[in-house]
């Protein structure tokens, strides 16, 4: 019977858009994403008693064990949408550190955590430590593992290793001791690093993009595939990132089995370097605020962004309307916000269609009869704020 | 995860509680133990996710959407018209619709409001 022990958080997580309201946490996450590819999984983790009580039907729903070890914290993200820092509560310095959770087994997959962590005893081991701010090295709390594989994402990685190079710092762990590193790098997919060298995985396009645990999903299907099912750290990365894509667009678990993985008719999707319009209202706080985390989202992925109201600002129309053109033109694709219906960003998409610009547009609330020239001359709509901001990098 | 560290008060876990449905006089009916509850009678209004915006312009308010389980993998809720996905069901009842649906249970996806790509149901029992 395969089997794998998971360490990680089981945590509430709410966003507004889109919506969604559940305990998951990367623990409970990993948990019901390998699921369908281990026969026998088992959690453990720190919970408070309500919340264990109200995380019981996700384990029974996906049919794993949960051992768990008492908190004093129900720990909440709470998001506007998937890209935007959640709030956490309670704040970070009011949780309460635990002692570790030890866990021994033949394999296991262990998350960083922000109430504890977890001390391994393991064969075979996949270690991602979950933080931005001051990621564990894995043997720091005792953790033991004869096959390591470390899978986090640049930031993190950089930050257990010091340097500004990721696989110049992924070369540092395998020095240490891993016996591969898997360096996520977001839309430019991720880097597997042995001794042997290193290869790329694509990161795959879907129709829907909802990131919320993404990272927990490819760490999941790494560790079901590598260290359960002893596949070469390339495939197990490759089903990952596949497992990834299917999550993205159903917001669905368990991940499909390998088979249907490999079948799935996936185009490599990453970030087409070039310089994007945003067009945009920015007249009260709401309109505002958006385009300031369109802004910071599209330079997240890559992009160089031209923001009227931050490269611009107010001015005379005869000033205004020439600068903002000339910008217009020296993008390669325009980013816009329609709801609200504001002329002068329906006009931005106009121009940039008769140059033959791509359009990507989202409109929640956008009337149909409203779409019809916008869309009838081939800019892509959409509903969810984050896919639009993808399909824009992808240029798709 | 990461992130901002900071809101206020800690969060609490709310189970949702099911309706209270008046039970049907019969045969043995003794009465004196209370109405029992069933748990499957639950509704919640969501949003739909992953809307497919030419599907949503034949739906309008007040339409019945069939609320359809796909076991998968991966497992999810989607509510159709006439067969094709409008959206999918994300809610946080979501676990318990489909415990509820793998008993035998079935749900419709009412449409209380569509506004441009958006649209809100109330996802109740059939």
């Amino acid at each position: 019977m395969s089997e794998i022990a998971i360490v990680g958080g089981v945590y509430h997580e709410r966003c507004i858009w889109p919506e969604w309201d559940h305990i998951y946490g990367s623990g409970g996450r990993a948990a019901a994403a390998l699921r369908s590819h281990v026969e026998r999984v088992t959690l453990h983790t720190y919970v408070r008693e309500d919340v264990g009580v109200a995380f019981k039907p996700y384990a029974s729903n996906y049919g794993f064990d949960v051992v768990t070890a008492e908190t004093k914290d129900a720990l909440s993200f709470e998001y506007v949408h998937c890209m935007s820092s959640p709030v956490i509560r309670p704040p970070l310095a009011r949780i309460h550190r635990r002692p570790p959770i030890a866990v021994s087994a033949e394999a296991v997959l262990r998350f960083g955590m922000l109430e504890g962590c977890g001390k391994v005893d393991s064969e075979w081991c996949v270690y991602d430590p979950q933080s931005a701010f001051s990621p564990e090295p894995f043997e720091q709390n005792g953790s033991k593992a004869a096959h390591l594989a470390v899978v986090a994402n640049r930031s993190e990685i950089l930050a257990m290793t010091g340097g500004d190079e990721p696989t110049v710092a992924a070369q540092k762990l395998i020095e240490k001791g891993a016996e591969v590193v898997v360096v996520k790098s977001g839309p430019a997919g991720a880097y597997v690093i042995t001794r042997d060298g290193q290869s790329h995985i694509p990161a795959y396009r879907s129709n829907g993009v909802w990131t919320i645990g993404s990272g927990d999903v490819f760490a999941a299907i790494f560790a079901a595939r590598w260290a359960v099912h002893r596949e070469s750290p390339e495939r197990a990365a490759e089903l990952a990132s596949r497992a990834v894509s299917s999550y993205a667009e159903t917001m669905g678990l368990p991940s499909p089995l390998p088979d249907s993985l490999l079948q799935a008719q996936l185009v490599p999707a990453s970030t087409v370097p070039g310089r994007v319009y945003l067009a945009s209202p920015f007249f009260n706080l709401g309109q505002r605020w958006l385009v300031d985390e369109a802004r910071r989202c599209l330079t997240e992925l890559g992009l160089e962004v031209f923001s009227p109201v931050h490269d611009v600002g107010p001015g005379r129309a005869h000033d205004i309307g020439p600068a903002d053109i000339d910008a217009l033109k020296s993008c390669d694709r325009v980013f816009a916000i329609l709801d609200g219906v504001d002329t002068g960003t329906v006009f931005e998409v106009g121009y940039a269609s008769s140059l033959g610009v791509p359009v990507y547009a989202l409109a929640q609330s956008v009337a149909e009869e409203n779409l019809k020239m916008i869309v009838g001359t081939g800019s892509q709509v959409f509903t969810d704020f984050v896919t639009a901001l993808h399909y824009t990098a992808w240029k798709a | 995860m990461s992130g901002s560290g900071g809101g206020g008060g800690d969060w609490r876990p709310v189970q949702k509680a099911p309706v209270q449905e008046p039970v049907k006089k019969g045969a043995g009916d003794g009465g004196g133990a209370g109405v029992p509850v069933d748990p499957c009678a639950i509704s919640e209004r969501t949003t739909l996710n992953s809307v497919n915006r030419a599907i949503l312009t034949a739906v309008r308010g007040g339409d019945l959407l069939d609320v359809v389980y796909e076991a998968g993998p991966p497992q999810r809720l989607v509510a159709q018209a006439n067969g094709s996905i409008v959206g999918s069901i994300t809610g946080p009842s979501m676990l318990q619709f489909i415990q509820c649906m793998l008993n035998g249970r079935q749900y419709v996806a009412e449409v209380i409001g569509i506004q441009g790509g958006t649209c809100q149901v109330l996802v109740r029992p059939k």
